[in-house]
């Protein structure tokens, strides 16, 4: 049952009010003690929400669900296009815990990360724990995140330097402990980001609740990565994410960016004489620490998991030289593994000599000789679940199988696989879990709830995030994050409001540390790569829609009546020619489809530009290159230019209006989209810094418009046409080029073909001449930084400088006049060779340290008889 | 018994290799019934940078990078060894297999080097098929090394030696469907049956004496490396079988390495940039020394 908040007169007393009407929910309640009361730490919440009218508390719920969705955390770059349904939702009530729970929960949660690293150093190590039968071997032995090659490797800085925790509370108000993830930075980053949309969207609510901020725990976790470079450079630290395509990249996007780290692949990065290496532009540079968000299993395809290219090849060789170069170190997962949990009491005596604050949820491990005695050791209602799973993303677990619920069939099949798989799985007691109160359109109603805590080892010792991220679970009963759709909320931890902290992001860097640097740094090839072809792309679909429109617009008259026949062939015969000269790219089509210059001719072909998927100019997978390069390059572009892109993804409002649109209105949206991709342009050349990425995407961008407009000017001008023809090809060509009005101003005539070609190829001031894109493709080049090292100038500066040279020499009016075009033709061939040339030679010098994958080779053990 | 083992892995690549690294298990093992007189490993070309270490298994591994450009790379090791008969065992005087598991779970403490071996690996999962396949070798109360020599006898009257019908990546259960293979083959079955019954058994790669035909000489280079599998019993230790060939290895198996399955040990694996195809060849000599 839920209450409508605005059908209550004073707002102050209905949101708890409704919350109470609500009635007793089954579990803890965190909010309400069982006499109905507000529990304490609640209290300055609620009496603040609470002087808030309804439509002031929806403002703040509508600006939450706006800054999830600018900021991207909803963003899935996998979802599936036509889902509109949002990916994340922050709640606005919070979670919040007062300072004197705080104090045992974090007690609690630091020991684990203690306890964490003792037992991986143990593991890894003399394995103490195994030969004296505090933890089962066979659990250990058995999983294939305890990477035997890494057996030995001993970090002096210790192996678990961060860990996140879920913990669910029991019905008594008692806190679970039901996973440990030690193998990523499980999620942290969306911690922060929660933080940092709820802050935005509702500071009023924070500051009136003394909350504590998160940013000193960032920043002691900053300075934890402060190790020693090579000869006293700056340390160089990275984050490894497996990459964009991977479901929590944007959380490692984001908390690199606000930690101040590098974000590279597995393949961005060389290991060379047992040493890492970071390829850049300048070559290749040393790294000295990683931060892991891969799988341990996956780091080496060397010593671990053959198929598995998430890390460097010789990662694992690589840290038995440097044993402090990775964090968390591998193999940090195998503590993960959910059958340890119901040993940790006597692991923790053994190894730290305490007892265990919080233990796990009551569980065994079915692997053993006798699977069926394990699952009723449990009790009623076991879930199976396996020992390790998830990405560490939050709410992404996989779901449980409750035994009961299963039939007697399913339930003896289950039993027979476990003689042969049961090492994988454990049974597990489920929680009754806690309840929070929750804001959903207008209404107040109740979720159970689990939470996520995060701890770090820094410089003074294990620090836990005073914050965390609680998740609603799916079904009341479950065990673990197998929440749906990221339903979360921000946790909050109330300070002892003896000493109120001073605000500090790490957003802003305090400058006693830091010195100015205008240098930049070493950019990654590969984003060289993705920010070049990002360049390309907006362009070429900002060209192909500028096509459409002026064909299209060409079907009427000035006066908006019909041609006569024989104008509207001349009008839209160059219509034709440039839709069918996209249509050809990359190859003629073995039969090719003839069009008439007609007005549905030109309309179909419009129709297939614009949605057949096949060729290079397609329109529809143009735009879907454009959004997938602005995603591989996600953490290179400000917010505002990624968000102007993403309005291209085709589940968004234009796109689906594009695919629907009547001829009427297809102009109007084709301006849409060119508005688009210019301000993405305006935004590129207003806001990105002039550094090596913005030099590729801009190069990029030159490279395309030259080849297009080439192109087209050698498709309308190849022949010597009619003079009704010339005229109409040069009026479509100037709007194209977006020079008719120039021209207009400038001549103030009808067009002529030598002041055409002059504005178009040789003005040195028409941003969209060629000689201009040429021009500024040499620029460009002489900053990067192999051409600086080289003495004299790159193959790609010589094509360049040559064909600059050839296109200044040239007279307009010479080449202009004559019988034939011969003259003319041969400079724009010459153009359309060289441009793909130059495109190729950047990627052999720039991007080639993105070298083919490596490959494994073995022997087979042949023999016998 | 003393050899002389040389032991050429070549790789020819049809495109130049810009970089390389190579994980080489080739040196034999040091063993109370085996002793290393001499051993050199030549990497050509050579090295950038070689490294050693000792496995988690206890094997030799070296590490070799290397960072000039070739076409081709040779790794031969060289090595002098003695190697003595193994003991007499009484195979019906060991622990029950059903009564193994017991014994090792109630010892003081647990030994890793034992129980490591007992649970499956990649190339040995735990199937039905496995299952079947193993049980008539296992009834109740049947000694472990009875019940070891009665699986590795039933693998070599079972399976068909065949280079053609498997390769490197086979998995057990083709190899138990089609019943042929190499030896790799038939020591993974083998210790896929084992494990299905928690009994610690390890691969062992290694090399065989091979004989001529009679009157004929002995070809040099014409023998194989070789793999076969070792049994746990707490009376004896380690016990080895060899299911190629219906034996208990002697005087004649030489030792390299031991591991939970294949992918432990594989003698050469390599990850290249650049090379694009490659063939390989292997020439072992096993030479009786007098």
């Amino acid at each position: 049952m839920t209450t409508d908040i605005s059908e209550l007169t004073s707002p102050q007393v209905s949101l708890v009010a409704s919350y109470r009407a609500l009635g007793g929910v089954s579990g803890w309640d965190e909010c309400l003690a069982p006499d109905g009361n507000l529990r304490a730490p609640w209290r300055s919440f609620f009496d603040h929400v609470g002087q808030l009218s309804v439509p002031d508390l929806i403002a703040r719920d509508t600006k939450l669900d706006a800054r999830v969705v600018e900021l991207g955390l909803a963003h899935d770059i996998f979802s599936d296009p036509n889902d509109d349904e949002p990916g994340w939702d922050v709640n606005l009530i919070p979670l919040i815990f007062g300072a004197d729970e705080w104090v045992g929960l974090s007690a609690a949660i630091e020991q684990r990360l203690r306890l964490a690293d003792a037992l991986v150093a143990d593991l890894y190590g003399p394995k103490v724990s195994l030969r004296q039968r505090h933890l089962p071997a066979d659990i250990v032995l058995s999983d294939p995140n305890f990477l035997r090659a890494c057996e030995g490797i001993q970090p002096p800085s210790g192996h678990v330097h961060f860990l996140a925790a879920d913990i669910a509370r029991r019905a008594d108000g008692s806190w679970a402990l039901i996973d440990t993830h030690t193998e990523t930075l499980a999620g942290l980053g969306y911690a922060l980001a929660n933080r940092l949309v709820y802050t935005h969207a509702a500071e009023d609510a924070f500051s009136a609740t003394p909350a504590v901020r998160l940013a000193p725990f960032f920043r002691d976790m900053a300075a934890s990565f402060a190790v020693a470079g090579e000869q006293g450079d700056t340390p160089r630290v990275a984050l490894l994410t497996p990459g964009p395509t991977h479901a929590d990249y944007f959380s490692h996007a984001y908390i690199a960016r606000y930690l101040n780290v590098l974000l590279v692949e597995g393949g961005d990065m060389r290991t060379v004489s047992d040493r890492l290496y970071l390829k850049t532009l300048e070559g290749l540079k040393p790294i000295d620490l990683l931060i892991r968000c891969v799988e341990g299993l996956k780091s080496d395809a060397m010593e671990l998991d053959p198929g598995g290219f998430d890390g460097p090849v010789g990662l694992v060789q690589a840290c038995r030289k440097q044993p402090d170069l990775v964090r968390n170190s591998l193999g940090s997962a195998v503590v993960q593994n959910r059958a340890i949990g119901a040993y940790l009491p006597e692991v923790c005596r053994t190894l730290l000599g305490e007892e265990l604050l919080m233990s796990d949820t009551p569980r065994r491990w079915l692997g053993g000789t006798d699977p069926v005695a394990a699952l009723q050791g449990v009790g009623p209602g076991a879930v199976i679940r396996r020992v390790q799973d998830g990405t560490g993303r939050p709410g992404e677990n996989e779901p449980g199988v409750h035994f009961d619920e299963l039939d007697a069939a399913q339930q003896q099949d289950l039993i027979a696989q476990w003689r042969f798989n049961g090492a994988s799985y454990v049974a597990e007691a489920p929680i009754q879990l806690s309840h929070a109160p929750t804001f959903v359109a207008g209404h107040m109603t109740s979720e159970p709830i689990v939470v996520r805590l995060f701890a770090a080892m820094t410089e003074t010792g294990p620090k836990v995030m005073p914050g965390g991220l609680a998740i609603t679970v799916g079904k009341e009963n479950q065990v673990g994050q197998d929440a749906v759709r990221g339903r979360t909320r921000d946790v909050w931890v109330l300070g002892d409001n003896q000493n109120p902290l001073a605000h500090q992001s790490l957003w802003r860097t305090t400058t006693e540390k830091a010195r100015v640097q205008r240098s930049q740094r070493s950019l990654q090839s590969r984003v060289a790569d993705d920010l070049f072809w990002l360049g390309r792309y907006a362009e070429r679909a900002d060209w192909t829609m500028r096509v459409l429109r002026s064909s299209l617009s060409r079907e009427l008259g000035d006066d908006g009546q019909l041609r006569t026949d024989g104008e509207a062939q001349a009008t839209l015969e160059p219509a034709r020619r440039a839709m069918t000269l996209l249509l050809s790219k990359p190859v003629a089509p073995s039969q090719p489809v003839v069009f008439d210059a007609d007005r549905d001719s030109l309309r179909r072909l419009a129709d297939i530009l614009i949605h057949d998927r096949r060729g290079l100019h397609a329109l529809a997978s143009t735009l879907d290159l454009v959004v997938r390069s602005s995603e591989l390059t996600r953490d290179r572009l400000s917010l505002e230019a990624w968000h102007v892109l993403a309005s291209l993804r085709a589940n968004k409002p234009w796109r689906r209006m594009l695919d629907t649109a009547s001829p009427a209105v297809l102009v109007d949206l084709l301006e849409d989209g060119l508005a688009i991709i210019g301000s993405f342009n305006g935004l590129m050349h207003e806001n990105m810094t002039r550094n090596h990425g913005w030099t590729f995407l801009a190069m990029g961008r030159r490279l395309e418009r030259a080849y297009n407009l080439s192109d087209i000017m050698l498709a309308l001008f190849k022949e010597p046409e009619s003079i009704e023809l010339d005229r109409s090809s040069m009026v479509f060509l100037l709007e194209v080029a977006d020079s008719y009005i120039t021209y207009r101003s400038r001549y103030r005539l009808d067009p002529l073909f030598p002041f055409v070609l002059d504005l178009l190829l040789l003005d040195e001031s028409n941003p969209r001449s060629l000689v201009f894109q040429l021009d500024r493709i040499g620029s460009h080049l002489e900053t990067l930084p192999l051409a600086q090292m080289a003495t004299g100038r790159t193959e790609e500066q010589r094509l360049v400088l040559d064909a600059t040279t050839r296109l200044q020499l040239v007279d307009a009016v010479d080449i202009a006049s004559g019988g034939t075009r011969d003259a003319f033709r041969a400079l724009l061939e010459a153009q359309l060779e060289f441009i793909p040339e130059v495109s190729s030679g950047i990627a052999r010098r720039y991007f080639s340290l993105l070298e083919e994958k490596p490959h494994r080779v073995f022997t087979r053990r042949f023999a016998g008889l | 018994m003393r050899y002389q083992v040389v032991h050429d892995t070549i790789y020819d690549y049809s495109t130049p290799v810009v970089q390389s690294r190579h994980v080489i298990r080739k040196s034999p093992r040091d063993l109370p019934h085996q002793a290393i007189e001499t051993h050199s490993l030549t990497i050509t070309p050579r090295p950038t940078i070689i490294d050693r270490h000792t496995d988690p298994f206890g094997n030799a591994i070296a590490f070799a990078e290397i960072d000039t450009e070739h076409r081709k790379l040779v790794v031969s090791a060289k090595s002098r060894i003695e190697t003595r008969p193994s003991l007499n065992i009484d195979l019906d005087k060991s622990y029950a297999w059903d009564g193994l598991r017991k014994a090792m779970g109630t010892a003081k403490t647990c030994e890793i080097d034992v129980v490591q071996y007992a649970v499956a690996s990649r190339h040995t999962p735990l199937t039905n098929d496995v299952m079947a396949y193993a049980a008539p070798s296992f009834p109740v109360g049947r000694p472990v090394l009875q019940a070891a020599w009665d699986l590795t006898s039933r693998i070599y009257h079972d399976f068909k030696f065949d280079p053609t019908a498997t390769d490197v990546s086979t998995p057990v259960h083709d190899v138990l469907q089609h019943r042929r293979g190499v030896c790799q083959d038939f020591s993974h079955v083998a210790l896929a049956c084992l494990r299905m019954m928690r009994v610690p058994a390890r691969y062992v790669s290694g090399y065989l004496l091979t004989h001529p035909p009679p009157g004929q000489p002995r070809l040099q280079g014409a023998d194989a490396s070789h793999a076969w599998i070792s049994v746990w019993a707490p009376e004896t230790g380690w016990v080895e079988f060899d299911p190629t060939n219906n034996q208990i290895p002697g005087e004649e198996h030489i030792a390299i390495a031991y591991g939970r399955d294949f992918d432990d040990i594989n003698p050469i694996s390599g990850i290249l940039l650049g090379g694009n195809e490659h063939t390989v060849s292997v020439a072992v000599d096993v030479m009786p020394l007098v």
